[in-house]
């Protein structure tokens, strides 16, 4: 398998917060960077784009690229921000004329018809609302169309499913998939996300961020066979809860993953295992993180 | 490291979605215009007042500072609003130009555009303003000596207000240079020429600000790549 990004040990290091990260981005997938507020998300994508100058280590992207000055390596990145990517003053046209001036690779017939497609009008109208007068969902949209509208081998995305609406949200996993086809196993998408139940059927692989590192990583198949979802009745959860990695409980039931070895034996007294989904794994895992921080 | 360059007007058109030219004459008009409105109001406040005529009132006007004044107030504010919009990481498009052609080097050719800008829409307004001075069709205390003292002035205010960018406290910075902008370019168009007939300090002051321009910026640009751009 091929990697896009190689992330070696790479370290951004602020007065409170350490970002240290060695990961792999597979090529071809989309990629979800999947972590709690504070566990370095943003700062792992400004980093890996050149947004943010890292303090340590290093990221190898398509094989030999290091450098996120160089201006060829800029044009195979499409980054978009969670918020406030444009000036506020902007218009559609605005945004048409700069991202050509900006980018090499952008394509504005490209960009008038995602516009269409979201609702947004077009650039080339007459009468035009500047961002500022936008709402936030299609604000997003209109960077979503902006960096969907060149022609790059990397996308990297900030939260961009966390403004939109449900119906919006599928779009978004559509066009994923659109992107990701376009090249035939070329390009490579990485995204980060609260709304993991929505951007579930748009992601192949995922990357589990806490307090600044990464906790997990792997193909989301291969995860849902590595780990099971266990639960069962209140009783039964003392007798579960040695063999699970993360375990919460009420007055009448438990819940919580388990590694998957660990089946038969969750069985055994009386807990209930199942696939998980990846919003249950998430939760899993990332409980699993805090409890680990917190000792 | 491969990196191509943007030219001064591509990067304006870039950070602020209109070329060096279109800027350059919206400024002057702007500048232009806010001079016009507010001396009109004035004018015809005065007139309506004292019950005289127009050219009576010009004339009441430039027999004290105020129409001189009103001279700095559009430039003024109009540079401490460029100066003050460095696009950092947090502010909207922050983190798009950091990752356009040319990264860092755009952003030094949008900030020199916005200088060349500045520069020439206040000579332009300064030209025009000393057209209407001779004319008298406004009234200005210290006539052409006030024209020339906003343009000089209103450089060296540029290269203090620049110097002043290096301040880390937002709320301190937009305070204090917005002060600094109108306390040297009002206290040089008022002062100056109250002081002299002669128009070399004007030179003098000229060439300080040329100067302050020059190194305020160098200072400026490596600042902000070591501590803000990224």
């Amino acid at each position: 398998m091929e990697n896009a990004v190689e992330i070696k040990e790479l370290t951004k290091k602020y007065k409170d917060f350490t970002l240290d990260v060695s990961a792999v981005i597979p090529k071809g997938f989309a990629t979800a960077l999947i972590g709690a507020n504070g566990a370095g998300k943003t700062t792992l994508i400004d980093t890996l784009c050149g947004v943010t100058a890292k303090s340590g280590g290093e990221a190898v992207y398509f094989g030999n690229m290091t450098d996120t000055d160089d201006d060829v390596l800029r044009n195979r990145i499409g980054y978009c921000s969670a918020t406030n990517f444009f000036p506020f003053d902007w218009k559609l046209k605005t945004i048409a004329e700069c991202m050509a001036i900006g980018y090499d690779n952008f394509d504005r017939a490209r960009f008038t018809e995602l516009c269409g497609r979201w609702s947004l009008g077009s650039p080339d109208d007459k009468k035009q609302k500047n961002i500022m007068k936008m709402s936030d969902g299609n604000r997003v949209r209109a960077a979503l169309a902006a960096v969907f509208a060149r022609d790059t081998d990397l996308l990297v995305l900030d939260e961009p499913a966390s403004s939109l609406d449900p119906l919006a949200r599928d779009q978004l996993c559509g066009m994923f998939r659109e992107y990701l086809a376009a090249k035939d196993g070329e390009r490579t998408i990485l995204f980060s996300t609260h709304n993991i139940a929505d951007m579930e059927f748009a992601t192949d692989y995922a990357i589990f961020m806490a307090h600044g590192k990464v906790v997990e990583q792997g193909f989301v198949e291969d995860l849902k066979e590595k780990y099971i979802l266990v639960h069962g009745e209140a009783q039964d959860g003392k007798k579960a809860r040695p063999l699970m990695l993360s375990y919460t409980v009420n007055n009448t039931n438990f819940e919580g993953i388990a590694l998957a070895d660990y089946s038969a034996n969750l069985q055994a007294v009386g807990a209930v295992t199942e696939r998980p989904t990846l919003q249950q794994l998430s939760v899993g895992i990332l409980r699993k993180a805090e409890e680990n921080a917190g000792k | 490291m491969r990196e191509s360059k943007l030219t001064v007007s591509q990067a304006m058109k870039l950070y602020t979605g209109t070329g060096l030219a279109e800027t350059i004459l919206g400024l002057a008009a702007y500048d232009l215009i806010f001079y016009i409105s507010a001396s009109v109001c004035m004018t015809l406040m005065i007139m309506l007042g004292e019950g005289i005529s127009y050219p009576e009132a010009v004339r009441n006007i430039s027999e004290t500072p105020a129409g001189d004044c009103i001279m700095v107030f559009a430039p003024a504010i109009i540079n401490v609003i460029i100066l003050l919009s460095q696009y950092n990481k947090d502010k909207p498009g922050g983190k798009l130009f950091r990752t356009v052609k040319g990264g860092f080097d755009t952003f030094v050719s949008y900030r020199t555009g916005a200088y060349i800008s500045m520069l020439l829409s206040i000579i332009i307004y300064g030209g025009v303003m000393l057209l209407f001075a001779l004319f008298g069709l406004i009234g200005l205390h210290g006539g052409v000596s006030a024209v020339i003292a906003v343009v000089v002035s209103s450089m060296a205010a540029m290269g203090v207000v620049t110097f002043m960018l290096l301040i880390k406290n937002e709320a301190v910075l937009g305070i204090t240079s917005v002060l600094v902008m109108f306390a040297v370019t009002g206290s040089c168009t008022v002062l100056l020429p109250m002081l002299t007939d002669s128009l070399l300090p004007h030179l003098y002051i000229g060439i300080l600000g040329a100067a302050l321009i020059a190194v305020s910026t160098k200072a400026y640009f490596s600042h902000y790549k070591k501590h803000i751009w990224n």
